[in-house]
């Protein structure tokens, strides 16, 4: 903790910080890429430097995502698209740097939830991780996607049909389970599959840029309002009396990042998805509380599965996502072997890593948090038709720097193109991106599941974890039709 | 009648995706394969067109404004269209006249569309390409 605390410790996590902003501001850079692109660096630099700013990166990465949604409507990150509209209109309503404020800070509470557990409790909650087989996984991404379906707002049935052709897109590619082409029409690039972030920038950036050309309407004034004299206070005091207000929202929302981001391969988006739909299931007062509640949700989620998805990855070995996987190949790099052995023979990398992830939530968090917003306030300002030429730009550029082919960005188009006409027959786009984060998760763990099982599907229903998580799923649909008959009650139209 | 549109869409791509899926192979035990997951996709995209377009048929109040998507001039669709054309030649245009000037022209190009005045729209197509390329090669590291 001495080294992490030296000046070039104290200079590698706040370059990593500054880094992790950037990229996760942009849409199309991703934290996974941010990280991959530092390992040649974090080769030569000792473990004690280098993997703090991995997690210094990683923590600011995530939490930058939501910049793009606060200014144009594209999410940075896949976690950042679970409540990309809420962003998007309560910076409309409140002013980015607010909402910005809402979003660091309530990452940074997440951030200090997960790594608190993830002190007094990562080898007994890797033990738990351990237990979860492809039937416990299989049951995680349904009660996922029936919070996803029941969180939409607006009709259950477009929500469903938004979320079928995101399992739909999942499905492009080689099959996960038994390696079989399935609707690739002959091209090689799509044999590995639709990119979700490629698919988001279209489904979310393009989509954006293509709506205004429709209407031809984008040089009119945007009404936006201003934080005045006092950003600090819109950033910091607001955001943190409203946590204290909404303290058990925010518990409540780390726990359940933390309960998904400890899984192996689950990871912050899936938490973050699952904790903003179980979010908007429950009744608000009016939309800003509503979309204040959401973003909060979100915020406080993803982060604190930033933290747990290091339970897994230091306890035993395996990888939370694609970030501690890239970290786990550093560790071999570097001689040391994750596992229960770490906690003895590492014990000094071990609580440095501890120390970052406080320091990342309690110092990183709002201090680059302070500074996108307040850029951010000003990016929003920019009149919408110069705004969106440079956005079509972006996500021209994002789309082809994921892997440098431009294929992605005719994949990118089409689904900017598919994301219009969702739009215009009112389906929900958010919908779409969760079934492509858990369409693969969903069939590859029913296939292997079945076929362990020698096709006998009751075993689904037989082991204690997966009926708890079948329990829970059968909670948010009763609570869900309960909620719809509630809009029906109330008058509204849109069940 | 958009509501009923989308029904009937939904209705169609099921099938499309349904008879696809029934060409994938099966398990050599006779288990279903790789064709299983899209399959039971396309029945339930099926029953959701089904109820969208029956829901359409049996209200007679009108769709209510659930989308941003407002009535638009016919232009709209050739705006779009103009756009979408641009992407599809980028990748031959890069390589020929090079990557900063394609993206510089396609964002102009939509500055244009969307009713912005040629100067400032000319100078943010430029100057926001050059720095979003600066950013990805210099700073981040990003090969394009």
């Amino acid at each position: 903790v001495t080294e992490l605390l030296s000046w070039e410790g104290l200079l590698a996590l706040f370059l990593g910080g500054l880094y992790g902003s950037l990229f996760g501001a942009i849409p199309g850079l991703t934290a996974t890429l941010a990280v991959a692109l530092f390992v040649p660096l974090a080769f030569f630099l000792d473990p004690i430097i280098a993997l703090p700013a991995i997690i210094a990166i990683s923590s600011v990465a995530i939490y930058a995502g939501d910049v793009g949604s606060t200014v144009a409507r594209i999410p940075g990150t896949p976690a950042s698209a679970a409540y990309v509209e809420e962003m998007y209109e309560l910076a409309r309503r409140k002013g980015p740097i607010y909402t910005l404020g809402l979003s660091a800070m309530g990452s940074a509470v997440g951030g200090v939830i997960g790594t608190v557990l993830l002190i007094v409790a990562a080898t007994g909650i890797a033990s738990i991780a351990a237990g979860f087989s492809s039937f416990e996984y299989f049951w995680v991404a349904v009660l996922g996607l029936t919070a996803g379906v029941f969180a939409s707002g607006g009709s259950a049935i477009k929500a469903s049909v938004s979320l079928l052709l995101g399992i739909l897109f999942s499905t492009v590619g080689i099959d996960p389970t038994l390696g079989y082409p399935r609707f690739h029409f002959g091209s090689p690039t799509l044999l590995g599959g639709l990119n979700y972030v490629v698919a988001m920038i279209g489904l979310f950036g393009f989509s954006e840029v293509l709506t205004h050309l429709y209407r031809g309407r984008a040089g009119e004034p945007r009404e936006v309002v201003t934080t005045g004299t006092r950003p600090a206070h819109h950033f910091y005091v607001q955001p943190v009396l409203l946590i204290l207000r909404k303290r058990w929202l925010v518990f409540r929302s780390a726990m359940v990042g933390l309960f998904i981001g400890f899984l192996p391969g689950a990871g912050s988006d899936v938490a973050s998805w699952v904790a903003t739909s179980l979010q908007k299931m429950r009744k608000a007062s009016d939309s800003d509380a509503r979309d204040e509640e959401t973003v909060l949700a979100g915020a406080s989620s993803n982060n604190a599965a930033v933290a747990s998805a290091w339970i897994p990855a230091l306890s035993l070995g395996l990888p939370g996502d694609t970030v501690t996987a890239i970290v786990l190949s550093i560790f071999m790099m570097k001689g040391i072997t994750p596992g229960p052995l770490l906690f003895q023979n590492e014990i000094s990398l071990v609580w440095a890593l501890y120390a970052t992830f406080l320091i990342s939530s309690l110092v990183l968090l709002p201090l680059f948090g302070f500074t996108t917003a307040r850029l951010a306030a000003y990016v929003i300002r920019t009149p919408l038709n110069l705004l969106l030429c440079v956005i079509a730009g972006l996500c021209v550029v994002g789309a082809y720097s994921m892997n440098n082919n431009p294929f992605d960005v005719w994949i990118m188009a089409g689904m900017g193109l598919t994301a219009f006409i969702l739009r215009v027959g009112g389906f929900p786009l958010a919908q779409v991106v969760l079934g492509m984060v858990l369409g693969p998760i969903l069939e590859q763990n029913f296939m292997v599941s079945a076929i362990i099982a020698h096709w006998d599907l009751a075993v689904f229903f037989q082991r204690p974890i997966a009926l708890l998580l079948m329990a829970a799923t059968v909670v948010v649909v009763v609570v869900g039709m309960r909620s719809r008959l509630r809009f029906f009650r109330g008058g509204s139209t849109s069940p | 009648v958009k509501q009923l549109i989308g029904g009937i869409a939904v209705i169609l791509l099921s099938m499309l995706v349904w008879f696809q899926s029934r060409t994938f192979p099966q398990l050599p035990d006779g288990h279903p394969g790789p064709g299983l997951f899209p399959g039971v996709v396309a029945v339930a995209l099926f029953l959701c067109g089904a109820v969208l377009s029956a829901s359409a048929l049996w209200s007679p109040r009108p769709d209510r404004a659930e989308t941003e998507g407002t009535p638009a001039p016919a232009a709209g669709g050739a705006r779009i269209a103009a756009v979408l054309l641009a992407l599809v030649l980028y990748p031959f245009a890069s390589v020929a006249i090079g990557f900063v000037p394609t993206i510089s022209i396609t964002c102009f190009l939509v500055a244009l569309l969307l009713k912005a005045r040629p100067v400032p729209g000319a100078v943010t197509a430029l100057g926001g390409t050059l720095v979003i390329y600066l950013l990805f090669t210099r700073v981040l590291g990003v090969p394009l």
